[in-house]
């Protein structure tokens, strides 16, 4: 999954991941110092990565829950900083 | 507790306790009030926030960053003040702390505070007080562009006060007790020294040997950030600035809690009526603290996967090697100090002993999030927030209280009330606990820092802290009350009256040249053939592909003249002129390095580039920068000196590896 995270917003590509599946994240930023916190359905910050201008951070993880999965910003980067929200869905594999 | 006039400390602790003369209560009186003063202040920002994210009250985002960019700074210069005055207070005891030099920190990192408050409240500036390039410089519109100047000159001149402060300090004591080894108790270590450095002067030498290296590349990052703020098109690695920044500001906090250290060391004495000797284990736990404090920093970079892993694997080490032992066997000395001691229970004891809790509460939280797997789930929630208030709040904040109602106790010659203590020591810890405890449980559970709005569902965690602040705050002026009362009580007159302690201060060794052995010197001049040779043309050539090359040929030129500065200021007849200079020597050796780094700004040079003789002259300046430099460091004797001229190098190398640009 390719993430870039922008004054403020997050762009993710795909938005829907496969679950069982181990996924890699290359996270960046295209301006300031962003946070990458993936939640679960269930509200629980299962993990966390920076997003810098200038590098790709790699994170892998592997999803067993389905459902809907909130990104917030964990990196202070401006006045909206907690407007920095996104989601994406994993679905179990057809 | 006992009101009366009764001696306020231990039927033995009398000689124990620091007698201090005029001089050093005077500036503990200066550093612990102003420290005092902005805490209330920005204490009461940080409940503005607390209620704002219970929405209770509503601040605009604007104003909630602001304000949590001057509780930030603000927080940072009143605990620094407060603990630098607490450590000078009794140091100066044992080592001669000179005077001027600590009025000039006062009133450098008072300027500095003045700044910040200007940018931030007039300027609107709230990029937060780490400022993580680039945000000061990409605020979205938020704030005027002039406020991010006037933020990091204010930063300037904090670390121009903190680095005066240790410079004083490493000179100060390693000529009190005869040279580096036997200031860092390595030679009681080795059997080789039967009176080693009181446990004070332990934590005074790893306080400052951290400050110089910590402030200088905090100085390093600011003058680049300086740098950008004068032309526009300079660049720099995002890594590299996280790094600098990071080692900077974790350094400093963690500075704090030891400047207070060495002064309870001092302090709990006095109430126990038993000195608290140096043994083996506390010099180790310093020498660790020393060796690894600089690196514990990287357990804030966790999260950026960029980072070589052999420097998170170094930062999870350093971040147990730093923290623990000092901690442990401070608190596990202090508590067998106390135990059976018929320790003597005021308001100032009791606080100082509550301190060792916080400090081991806040430490414990400290050493988990440093954990990696941890800190993979922790990493800037609230659990961040938790543990550095809780060692900040609940160990240097009633440390410095401590301080506070010791002196006033002392002065009036009577201990507080009973019941008014009782009521805010309880109010203190029933407040601060609770109001830490609830950043602990939120931030396990996910909540994150610095949002001015909490997710949905979150705002219950910070009104329930919001109330434990506002008993905390309760408590915090029932014992402001409590002093003004001790103060009418005393009068000035009556503890400026007390006689100067008579003190049998040890010899002192007379200053040593930077240079003294023949080969030391040709090892110097090896070294500046070296640089030289960066003028080779192929060297050269390469220069032309790469900024970053470009710059380090810029370094190389203020090394060689560092390195002849040094050479000549080991001279005995230029010794003999320089060493009665020190204060001008500590001057030049801020104010040289910084205009070298202001120098390699890519607009300062580049118009000089095309003209032959212009750009010749831009080099010899930058030669002369390090000459300057040089002779300088050979003013403040052997140990200041070449801990100066080292960083000195390292700044140069450090700007011209991260800046680029043009």
């Amino acid at each position: 999954m390719k993430v870039a995270g922008g004054q403020f917003y997050w762009t993710i590509d795909p938005a829907v991941l496969p679950a069982h599946t181990k996924i890699r994240f290359d996270v960046t930023a295209v301006d300031v110092n962003h946070g990458f916190g993936i939640y679960d359905p269930d509200g629980r910050l299962i993990g966390s990565v920076q997003a810098m201008p200038g590098y790709v951070n790699d994170l892998r993880l592997t999803f067993d829950k389905v459902g809907e999965y909130r990104i917030r910003c964990l990196e202070y980067c401006g006045l909206s900083h907690h407007d920095m929200v996104a989601s994406f869905r994993v679905e179990e594999q057809a | 507790m006992e009101a009366g006039t009764v001696s306020v400390v231990h039927p033995r602790g009398t000689e124990l306790l620091a007698t201090a003369r005029v001089d050093e209560r005077r500036i503990a009186w200066l550093f612990v009030c102003t420290g005092i003063a902005l805490f209330g202040v920005m204490g009461l920002m940080g409940l503005a926030m607390r209620l704002n994210q219970a929405e209770v009250v509503t601040l605009s985002d604007s104003w909630f960053y602001r304000l949590m960019t001057l509780h930030g700074a603000g927080m940072l210069v009143a605990v620094l003040l407060a603990a630098m005055g607490a450590l000078w207070f009794t140091l100066r005891a044992t080592v001669p702390l000179h005077l001027g030099r600590m009025v000039f920190t006062y009133l450098s990192i008072l300027g500095g505070a003045v700044l910040v408050l200007i940018a931030v409240l007039i300027g609107g500036f709230a990029a937060g007080w780490t400022f993580l390039w680039p945000l000061p410089f990409d605020s979205f519109g938020a704030w005027r562009p002039w406020s991010t100047d006037v933020f990091l000159v204010g930063l300037l001149l904090v670390g121009a006060g903190f680095f005066v402060f240790c410079l004083d300090v490493l000179m100060q004591t390693t000529a009190t007790y005869g040279g580096l080894q036997r200031a860092l108790g390595i030679s009681y270590l080795r059997n080789r020294d039967d009176s080693p450095p009181p446990p004070v002067a332990l934590a005074a030498m790893a306080v400052a040997i951290e400050g110089l290296i910590a402030t200088a590349v905090g100085t390093t990052i600011v003058v680049a950030l300086i740098g950008r703020a004068i032309d526009s098109g300079l660049e720099m690695d995002a890594l590299w600035a996280k790094n600098l920044t990071y080692m900077f500001g974790h350094s400093i906090f963690n500075l704090v809690i030891y400047l207070f250290a060495g002064a309870v060391y001092v302090l709990l004495p006095g109430y126990a009526g038993r000195p608290w000797k140096t043994t083996k284990p506390i010099v180790v736990a310093w020498l660790f603290t020393i060796v690894f404090v600089a690196t514990a920093y990287g357990h804030h970079l966790y999260m950026d996967f960029v980072q070589p892993a052999w420097a998170s694997g170094v930062a999870s080490i350093a971040s147990f090697g730093a923290a623990l032992p000092p901690a442990v066997v401070t608190i596990f000395t202090g508590v067998v100090l106390i135990w059976g001691s018929r320790y003597r229970w005021t308001l100032a004891s009791t606080l100082l002993y509550l301190g060792f809790m916080g400090w081991a509460i806040g430490g414990t939280g400290a050493v988990i999030d440093s954990l990696i797997p941890l800190n993979f789930k922790f990493h800037n929630t609230l659990w961040v927030a938790g543990h550095f208030h809780t060692y900040l709040l609940m160990g240097v904040v009633l440390w410095t209280f401590a301080l506070f109602v010791r002196m006033l106790e002392e002065s009036a010659g009577r201990t507080a009330r009973d019941g008014v203590s009782a009521f805010s020591l309880g109010a203190l810890l029933v407040g601060g606990y609770g109001l830490v405890g609830v950043w602990y449980v939120s931030g396990a559970l996910g909540v994150p820092r610095r949002w001015a709005i909490h997710p949905e569902g979150s705002a219950g965690y910070s009104l329930v802290a919001s109330i434990f602040a506002i008993v905390f705050a309760v408590g915090f002026l029932v014992l402001l009350l409590e002093c003004l009362r001790l103060a009418r009580i005393a009068s000035v007159q009556r503890w400026e009256r007390i006689p100067a302690p008579r003190r049998s201060l040890p010899a002192r060794a007379a200053p040593e040249p930077l240079l003294s052995t023949g080969y030391q010197f040709a090892a110097v001049c090896a070294a500046t053939v070296v640089f030289v040779g960066s003028y080779a043309p192929p060297i050269t050539d390469a220069v032309e592909s790469s900024i970053r090359y470009h710059h380090l040929q810029h370094a190389a030129m203020y090394l060689v003249g560092l390195l002849v500065g040094v050479a000549f200021a080991s001279l005995p007849a230029v010794f003999a002129r320089i060493r009665s200079h020190p204060n001008l020597g500590i001057t030049l050796v801020i104010a040289a390095p910084v205009v070298m780094m202001l120098g390699m700004v890519p607009a300062v040079y580049e118009s000089l580039e095309p003209n032959w003789g212009l750009h010749l002259l831009y080099h010899i300046g930058m030669a002369a920068l390090g000459v300057v430099t040089g002779l300088a460091a050979g003013a403040l004797g052997l140990v200041a000196g070449r801990l100066v001229f080292v960083l000195s190098i390292g700044m140069a190398l450090m700007y011209a590896a991260g800046v680029t640009g043009g």
